[in-house]
């Protein structure tokens, strides 16, 4: 695309105006034919257009004219045809008006005289190339009185008469004719579009020339151009243009064609498309390792808070065990104040009760001997009736108390020798002397594992009862033995957990008297609390419900078998010692 | 004639007691008072208790332990520190048979510990008692 040079104004002044003439008869025959637009593509003019001939046009802005035209609606062949020529040869057809189009013509004022001038599809920055070993010129500054290298027409060629080189240039068809004199030294430098200068030496492989490492003070503004005035067609060709360039057609365009022309700054798209295929194994290769890193983190992650989690319960554990401690802790000591509390509630009203029980006994006493010859018998009975009920509230304030007591002391068990228990009890209690009752303990009961103060209580009720229940004016005849066998003949001889044989051996002990025995009915009962068994008989109810619960306490079991009227089997029952 | 100082607020205790002195042969020698702090008193001679002639130092203290206000215990208590009762005699009359209970009043100095009868009319032994073992030698 050589430009158009200042001296050829005034020649081309009347074909410019024919031109315009004829656009205008053109214009009208188009509106009325609809013939093709011709449009103008310079012949061997790289990377901007390549192809000898009309058919195999190609190049950058041979194919962003197709996708321009693809844009308008334009068909190849029907709506356009595509003349390649020489840059001279479609100069002076465009300037006549036979081409419609000019596809790659760089803007210049004189071009404007017969052109409009699309917006710029390319600006191609202007070069000063040199020999690589020339090191006198490092810049434009350096060209003054170096013999300087043009294109003839070239926008260079006018850049250079600007700047007042006319003597030092020398002009040239083509730029392989200019880089191959420069390669040879017959000239310093040669000022061309860096794109066509750069293909040019690759083409034709010249090893010793090189651009300038800075720009020259020209570029050139390639634009598609039309018929001037013809302002349909440049607004489709701008339209087309701009909806090409948002497409990213154009940098597709431009990426395919002038990469390797143009050291322009590396885009990420140009990374992308030279290192695609050895980023995608990278990225692969870093996707597989990264995906296997990301499982490793991501289970290490799952580990991580696994185990934050885990101390997290841990330290929350420890917490609620130390919470739960001191709960237990503080109740335990509520509880025992209150039981206390309780019992010093107990003690207190026992104390107050026993006041005018004592005196209601007393009185009742006392009046029946120092008034005893002004009473009568009827009398009499009354106040042995208000000694006997006081002294009866008496004894049941004491069985409450005790039974209270004793279930909540401590039962150590221990080995106790039940004979000798069962004598000191025959010894200590008046009403089991034998004066009163005849009570045969045998010699040979084996010792048992309990606690001496509960046994002595257990037996020392049981003895009371059978020498209180019996029929009026009898003497109670109470007979005490024992038989020891092992766990497995016993009821309770099978361990429920382990389901193995217990080998505990038991002992049974049997207080058996001749008294009125207990109702069938009754039996099941007889060791509830409050149960009485008789209304003939004294008894607070509380007796053999202390003797069962001392006795299970202390690991033991008891029993009964009964018949009204002949006697009563009690039997206590202990682990032999 | 001898003086035996007794501290009961029960008033029938009172009255029982009193019976059993006089059949005990003891007539006239229980002073009972009704509680610790008019215990204190007597035993310290204030008023009105200050004329030893109408109200004789005795020659044992009787003394229930469950009192109004101030218990048989700090009655106990407030006698360690008085010197010049470390000699008189003390007798703990009681219905309550607890273990701790006898062994706090012998801890607290107490020479010996009865309890009460069930029966008011059974005090007459325990004047009996009392006669023979700490009034004897008077």
């Amino acid at each position: 695309m050589r430009g158009v040079g200042s001296h050829c104004f005034s020649r081309n002044y009347f074909t410019a105006i024919i031109c315009l003439l004829l656009w205008c008869v053109d214009g009208l025959a188009e509106k009325t034919a609809h013939r093709p637009l011709i449009v103008g593509s310079e012949e061997d003019y790289p990377p901007f257009a390549i192809g000898k001939s009309d058919r195999d046009a190609d190049g950058f802005t041979v194919q962003l004219w197709r996708a321009i035209a693809q844009e308008a609606g334009f068909k190849e062949g029907a709506d356009y045809i595509i003349r390649v020529r020489s840059f001279r040869e479609l100069l002076e057809e465009f300037k006549s008006g036979q081409i419609d189009v000019m596809i790659n013509l760089a803007q210049s004022n004189e071009r404007r005289i017969f052109s409009d001038f699309s917006v710029p599809h390319v600006i191609v920055k202007g070069a000063i190339f040199v020999r690589k070993n020339d090191s006198r010129i490092l810049s434009e500054s350096d060209l003054g009185g170096k013999r300087i290298i043009v294109l003839d027409g070239d926008l260079a060629h006018d850049y250079a008469l600007k700047q007042g080189w006319e003597p030092q240039l020398v002009r040239v068809k083509t730029a392989a004719d200019g880089l191959n004199m420069l390669s040879r030294g017959e000239a310093d430098a040669m000022l061309l579009s860096k794109v066509a200068g750069m293909e040019t030496l690759m083409r034709l492989k010249i090893p010793n020339v090189k651009p300038l490492n800075v720009n020259a003070g020209f570029e050139q503004k390639f634009s598609f151009a039309v018929q001037k005035g013809n302002a349909e067609l440049l607004a489709t060709v701008n339209d087309g243009l701009s909806a090409v360039k948002s497409k990213s057609k154009y940098d597709e365009l431009y990426e395919e064609w002038f990469r390797v022309f143009d050291p322009r700054e590396v885009t990420f798209r140009d990374m992308f498309k030279y290192l695609g295929p050895a980023a995608l194994t990278l990225v692969v290769i870093i996707g597989v390792v990264g995906l296997r890193q990301y499982e490793r983190e991501k289970a290490a992650h799952h580990l991580r808070e696994s185990e934050r989690e885990l101390r997290r319960a841990k330290a929350d554990l420890t917490r609620t065990n130390a919470n739960l401690e001191r709960v237990v802790a503080e109740r335990t000591a509520k509880l025992q104040e209150t039981v206390a509390e309780l019992e010093h509630f107990s003690y207190s009203i026992t104390h107050d009760m026993r006041a005018p029980l004592r005196a209601m006994q007393g009185f009742a006493t006392i009046l029946n001997e120092e008034g005893a010859d002004r009473l009568s018998d009827e009398h009499k009975d009354y106040l042995n009736r208000i000694g006997s009920v006081a002294g009866r509230m008496d004894q049941l304030i004491t069985d409450a108390l005790n039974f209270s007591k004793t279930v909540r002391q401590e039962l150590v068990a221990e080995r106790v020798d039940l004979v000798t228990l069962l004598h000191s009890i025959l010894e200590s209690y008046p009403e089991l002397q034998p004066s009163k009752a005849h009570i045969a303990v045998q010699s040979e009961i084996p010792p048992v594992m309990g606690n001496v103060a509960g046994l002595t209580q257990c037996f020392s009720n049981l003895l009371g009862n059978a020498v209180k229940f019996v029929k009026p004016g009898q003497t109670p005849e109470i007979r005490i033995w024992a038989e020891h066998f092992p766990g497995s003949e016993s009821s309770t001889s099978k361990n429920l957990v382990t389901g193995q044989k217990d080998e505990t051996i038991w002992v049974r002990v049997w207080v058996e008297d001749n008294g009125v025995g207990i109702p069938k009915d009754f039996q099941p009962r007889v060791f509830d609390m409050f149960q009485r068994g008789s209304v003939d008989h004294e008894g607070t109810g509380i007796g053999l419900a202390l003797v069962r619960k001392v006795t299970e306490r202390m690991g033991g079991k008891v029993g009964v078998e009964s018949e009204p009227g002949v006697g009563s089997r009690f039997w206590l029952m202990f682990k032999a010692a | 004639m001898i003086t035996v100082l007794y501290v009961e607020n029960e008033e029938n205790d009172v009255l029982f007691m009193r019976r059993a002195f006089s059949r005990a042969g003891l007539e006239g020698c229980l002073r009972p008072v009704c509680d610790a702090r008019t215990a204190m008193r007597y035993l310290t001679g204030e008023d009105p208790y200050g004329d030893r002639s109408v109200h004789p130092f005795p020659v044992l203290l009787l003394m229930d332990l469950n009192l109004p206000s101030l218990s048989g215990f700090e009655l106990l208590h407030w006698m360690r520190e008085q010197p010049a009762l470390r000699q008189l005699t003390v007798v703990i009359f009681s219905s309550s048979a607890r273990p701790e209970d006898i062994e706090r009043a012998q801890k607290l100095g107490a020479h010996d510990y009865l309890q009460k009868p069930r029966s008011g009319s059974q005090f007459v032994e325990v004047a009996q008692q009392l006669r023979e073992k700490w009034l004897a030698s008077t």
